[in-house]
């Protein structure tokens, strides 16, 4: 018991932060500026829905839990994706090509030394509820992790919140997503925005 | 003060997250990949080395929160004569992004998201500002880059053990890039630096530093001074007129200033 009050007390000492919620997406000026130079179309963004057995909630970081806004992280996938769509002027919930998905990789943990994030998900584009494609796509971080728990937690909910940019950034290099939008039957290319 | 946590560099998320730690609570204990879960597993350790180091912890973590917070003086406040005189100002799209070394930083970008705004409202380079594109007046993008310094949080550690015997000095350098993409013509992009230090126990300053009541008054500094120089120098940039439609007045200063010397060329 004795034991039991030491570990809560050196909990609080070192694992102990209790993070916020990850907040809304916003635009990344790294991601927006590769929209603008792939010169997409107007895109929408369908479904993102987590792999069966995903963690889509929380995400465990020491003592303390990393949660989406909205409460999906699949989902937050998808509101990554129309923020930057939307700060380019690409975003139209009308648009005939639409890329929607499902959340395959999902974890983030922080023990003392190396941390590591990893986010993947499928990708699917269609055109009018054709399918054009389907691809998979995986972004990883890795990082010191400190001994403080404060200093851990934070650094991870911000690695691993990042992840989400960075996987939105390789689906838009991605040579088969591009091949795919510019084969689309009337894909014009945008004017790109400014 | 909680509002700035996400700007926090390792040794101002000590001083913090040490005011938050009373509220872990048991079921907190769930996390996965926990330190004290292998920590315990070991069955080497004593309730008491247990509590002692919890004690000695928290000793420390505490004492960092006594850090002052100081800020460097080369970048000040903008006089009359300095400034550029703008009519007609183009409305823009504005992004901002706040980075930690390099990594985009979700909850500081929410955060500086409306001060930044405001800024860039009260400078009046820019007329109205918005988050989607705007067709006409291009876009506006301010990148902070936070770049912390390295092994803060152990310094700031060994300060608060010794009740500030062991004085520290530590920072941050923020790096800020703006660049003003008009809907015609190239990139205008002016970078500025800033530093937040923070200091505690006996430890000798440098002398270009000033004393700021706390980590929020640092940081609208920060962000007040580098926007209020970079934007200045965009709108006196000679290609901004054109890519912005404004009609510019020089500051007296910058008029005053004799013309550069004609380059001169090796033998």
């Amino acid at each position: 018991m004795k034991t039991g009050h030491a570990l809560l007390l050196l909990a609080a000492a070192l694992g102990g932060c209790a993070i916020p919620r990850m907040p809304a997406p916003q635009p990344s000026i790294t991601v927006i500026n590769r929209i603008d130079a792939a010169r997409l179309p107007p895109l929408a963004v369908g479904n993102f829905t987590a792999a069966p057995g995903m963690s889509d909630a929380a995400l465990g970081v020491r003592l303390s839990a990393v949660r989406p806004e909205g409460g999906s992280f699949a989902a937050y996938l998808g509101e990554t994706l129309k923020a930057q769509l939307r700060a380019t002027g690409k975003l139209d919930p009308a648009a005939p090509i639409s890329i929607g998905g499902t959340l395959t990789e999902n974890d983030v943990g922080a023990p003392i030394g190396q941390a590591r994030g990893r986010l993947g998900a499928e990708f699917v584009v269609t055109r009018d509820g054709h399918e054009l494609l389907r691809k998979r796509l995986h972004v990883e971080r890795n990082w010191g992790s400190s001994y403080f728990g404060f200093v851990a937690i934070d650094k991870a909910d911000r690695m691993y919140t990042a992840l989400y940019a960075d996987l939105v950034s390789a689906l838009i290099d991605d040579a088969d997503f591009r091949a795919a939008i510019a084969a689309a039957p009337g894909a014009r290319s945008g004017s790109g925005t400014p | 003060m909680q509002r700035a946590l996400p700007l926090l560099s390792p040794l101002r998320e000590a001083s913090s997250d040490a005011k938050m730690a009373p509220a872990i609570r048991g079921d907190r204990l769930r996390g996965r990949g926990s330190f004290m879960i292998s920590f315990a597993d070991r069955g080497r350790l004593s309730w008491r080395r247990l509590t002692v180091a919890a004690c000695v912890t928290l000793i420390a973590v505490t004492g960092v929160a006594r850090a002052s917070i100081y800020v460097t003086t080369q970048l000040v406040e903008l006089t009359a004569a300095e400034k550029v005189s703008v009519a007609g100002p183009p409305a823009v799209q504005l992004i901002t992004e706040f980075q930690t070394d390099g990594v985009t930083n979700a909850k500081a970008t929410k955060y500086v998201t409306p001060i930044v705004t405001k800024e860039v409202a009260a400078t009046g380079v820019f007329g109205t500002t918005s988050a989607e594109p705007s067709a006409k007046g291009g876009r506006l993008t301010v990148l902070i880059n936070d770049i912390t310094d390295k092994g803060a949080a152990k310094k700031g550690f060994a300060a608060g053990l010794t009740f500030g015997l062991a004085g520290v000095i530590a920072g941050d350098t923020y790096e800020v890039t703006t660049t003003y993409t008009p809907a015609n013509g190239a990139p205008i992009q002016k970078a500025e630096h800033y530093r937040i230090i923070f200091k505690f126990g006996n430890k000798t300053l440098p002398p270009d530093v000033v004393k700021v009541k706390g980590i929020t008054v640092a940081v609208n500094m920060m962000i007040h001074l580098t926007l209020s120089h970079a934007l200045n120098a965009i709108a006196a940039d000679p290609a901004y007129p054109a890519a912005s439609g404004a009609t510019v007045t020089q500051p007296t200063i910058a008029a005053a200033q004799p013309a550069p010397a004609a380059a001169t060329t090796a033998p």
